[in-house]
C-alpha cells in the first residue's frame, strides 16, 4: 500500500535511487579494476582512480536525502527500517569504492612486474569474479528486497574466503620457494584480500535487505544469546 | 492469567511485572452501537501505554470506560470488566460507585478545563470533596501536587489568581495537578497536547515521564511521535477492535501486524 502522502512516497523513492545509482556506479567501478588487473591498461584505472570520488560524493548525498527523510517526517517501521539500512548500504558501498581504487591502484603496479603473470591472472580473476557476482546480486536484492536472493549472497561469501585462504596458501609456497616473488607476491595477497572485502561488504548490504522486509538484524546473529 | 493475546505483546520477563489493572474481554455499546469489540490487555504498573488508532477506533471510548464518564448518558452498556489490581475491584461494576472510581482515576481533558476559581482552589477542590478541611494540609498538598505537576515554581506567588490567568500549557499542568492531588492510581490523559504549543508540549511530555513513578498512565494521542516518546506500551486500535498491543519501541520499530504498519507509517486508506 502507498503512503497517503503522495511526497513521502517520492521520497522514498528518491533515496532506494539514489542508493541504486551509487551502487550501479561501484558495480561499473569494479568491473573496470578487475579488467584493469589484466590488461594494466592506464587509462582504465585513471578513470577508477577519478571516478571514486564521485562515488563518495553519492554517498554524501544519499545521506542527505535519507536525513532530510527523517526530520521531515519522523519515518516509522519499514520507512525507519529502510532508511536507516539505506545509510548504511552506502556506507558498505563507499568502502567497496575505496576497496576497488586499492586494487586499481595494485593494478598500475603488477604492469610494472613481470613476475607472477599467470597467478595474477587466474587466480584473481576467479575471486574477482566471485566477488562482482555477489554485488551484483546484493544490488538486485536491495532494489527488489528481495529476501530470497539476499540470504543466497549471504551464503555465498564463504566461497570467496575459502578462494581467498587457497590464494594465500598458493602465494606463501611461491614465496618460500623464491623470495624474490615476495615484493610481487605481496601485491597479489594485497590485491586478493581487497576483493575479498568488497564481497564482505556485499553480504553487509544483503543482510540490511533481510533487516528491511523481515524486521530481523541478521548481522552477528550468534551474539542473540546473549544480548537478548 | 495471561491469555495468549497477551502473551503476544511480547512483554518481557512477564514474571516480574506488576499490574495495575486488567481489562477483559470489554465490550461496548453506544445504544445499539458495537463500540469496542471484546478488548482484553493488562496495564503495567507505573508505566505508560498509548493508545492510538484512527478516528472512530474506540480509544478515546476505551479511555473513558476507565472512570465510567459513559455513565454520564442513557443507552451506553458495557460488558465484560476492567479490574483493578491488586484489590481486584470491577470498576464496571454497578455497585461500584463511580465517584470512587474517579477518585482513584484521574482525567485529563484535551483541552485545559480549570475551575472558575483560584489556582490553589483547583487543586485543593478534589481534596475538599474528600471531606479535607485542615488549612496545613490542604496547603501541602496541593503545593505538593504543583510541585508533581511542575507548575509550583511559576505560581508559587500566586496561588490566589484565577486560574484562567495562566497560558494553556499552564492551564494544562494545572488540570494534571488537580487530578494529581487526590493521589489516584491511574491518570488518563485524552489527547493532553492536542490543544498546546510545541514547547508547552514538551513540557507536559515530560511530566508525564516524572509522575510515572507514582501513578499508571494511559494515554490516547493522535500524534503518534508522541506515542513513541511518551509510552511504554502501545495498543493499535482499529474499529473498536485491539489489533496490536506490544512494547512501544517493538511496536514503532516491527510492529506484527500488517494493519498497525499501514497506519503507523502513514500508508492508511
Amino acid at each position: 500500500m502507498e503512503h497517503s502522502s503522495k511526497q513521502y512516497e517520492q521520497e522514498l523513492d528518491e533515496l532506494r535511487s539514489s542508493v541504486l545509482a551509487m551502487g550501479g556506479l561501484v558495480e561499473a567501478q569494479l568491473a573496470r579494476a578487475l579488467e584493469a588487473i589484466e590488461t594494466g591498461d592506464s587509462e582504465l584505472i585513471a578513470a577508477v582512480v577519478r571516478e571514486e570520488k564521485k562515488v563518495n560524493v553519492m554517498q554524501v548525498e544519499a545521506d542527505r536525502l535519507a536525513m532530510a527523510i527523517i526530520a521531515k517526517r519522523q519515518p516509522a517501521a519499514i520507512d525507519l527500517r529502510q532508511i536507516v539500512c539505506s545509510i548504511q548500504a552506502t556506507n558498505d558501498l563507499e568502502r567497496i569504492g575505496d576497496e576497488i581504487k586499492r586494487i586499481a591502484t595494485l593494478a598500475q603496479q603488477f604492469q610494472a612486474s613481470e613476475r607472477f603473470q599467470t597467478l595474477r591472472l587466474n587466480e584473481v580473476r576467479h575471486i574477482g569474479e566471485l566477488a562482482m557476482e555477489m554485488l551484483k546480486e546484493t544490488l538486485n536484492a536491495f532494489a527488489r528486497l528481495d529476501v530470497v536472493s539476499a540470504g543466497e549472497v549471504i551464503g555465498r561469501d564463504s566461497a570467496v574466503d575459502d578462494e581467498y585462504a587457497r590464494i594465500m596458501r598458493l602465494l606463501v609456497s611461491y614465496m618460500m620457494e623464491d623470495p624474490r616473488t615476495i615484493s610481487s607476491g605481496i601485491d597479489v595477497a594485497f590485491a586478493a584480500k581487497a576483493i575479498e572485502r568488497v564481497a564482505d561488504h556485499a553480504k553487509n548490504i544483503a543482510e540490511y535487505v533481510i533487516h528491511i522486509v523481515q524486521g530481523q538484524d541478521p548481522r552477528h546473529t550468534t551474539l542473540g544469546a546473549t544480548t537478548g | 492469567m495471561v491469555t495468549s493475546s497477551q502473551a503476544r505483546a511480547a512483554t518481557p520477563a512477564v514474571e516480574t511485572q506488576h499490574y495495575k489493572a486488567e481489562v477483559r474481554n470489554l465490550n461496548f455499546y453506544y445504544g445499539s452501537f458495537h463500540s469496542l469489540k471484546n478488548i482484553s490487555f493488562k496495564l503495567e504498573a507505573n508505566k505508560a501505554t498509548a493508545l492510538i488508532g484512527p478516528s472512530g477506533c474506540g480509544k478515546s471510548t476505551l479511555l473513558r470506560c476507565f472512570n465510567r464518564l459513559h455513565d454520564l448518558y442513557p443507552g451506553n452498556r458495557y460488558e465484560g470488566s476492567i479490574v483493578l489490581l491488586p484489590d481486584n475491584v470491577n470498576i464496571l461494576d454497578r455497585k461500584v460507585d463511580p465517584i470512587e472510581v474517579r477518585m482513584r482515576i484521574g482525567m485529563v481533558f484535551q483541552k485545559p478545563n480549570p475551575f472558575p476559581k483560584s489556582i490553589f482552589e483547583n487543586v485543593a477542590y478534589g481534596l475538599r470533596v474528600r471531606g479535607m478541611n485542615n488549612k496545613t494540609e490542604l496547603a501541602d498538598r496541593v503545593e505538593a501536587a504543583l510541585k508533581g505537576a511542575a507548575l509550583w515554581e511559576e505560581v508559587n506567588h500566586r496561588l490566589d489568581d484565577l486560574a484562567f490567568n495562566l497560558s494553556g500549557g499552564q492551564q494544562q499542568r494545572l488540570c494534571i495537578a488537580r487530578a494529581l492531588a487526590t493521589d489516584p492510581e491511574i491518570l488518563l490523559f485524552d489527547e493532553p497536547t492536542s490543544a498546546l504549543d510545541p514547547i508547552a508540549t514538551s513540557s507536559i511530555e515530560e511530566l508525564i515521564q516524572d509522575i510515572k513513578h507514582k501513578v499508571t498512565i494511559l494515554i490516547v494521542t493522535h500524534n503518534m511521535q508522541q506515542a513513541a516518546r511518551v509510552s511504554d506500551y502501545t495498543a493499535y486500535m482499529y474499529l473498536g477492535d485491539l489489533i496490536e498491543f506490544g512494547v512501544t519501541s517493538e511496536l514503532f520499530v516491527k510492529p506484527k501486524d500488517k494493519r498497525t504498519e499501514d497506519y503507523i507509517t502513514g500508508r492508511f486508506g
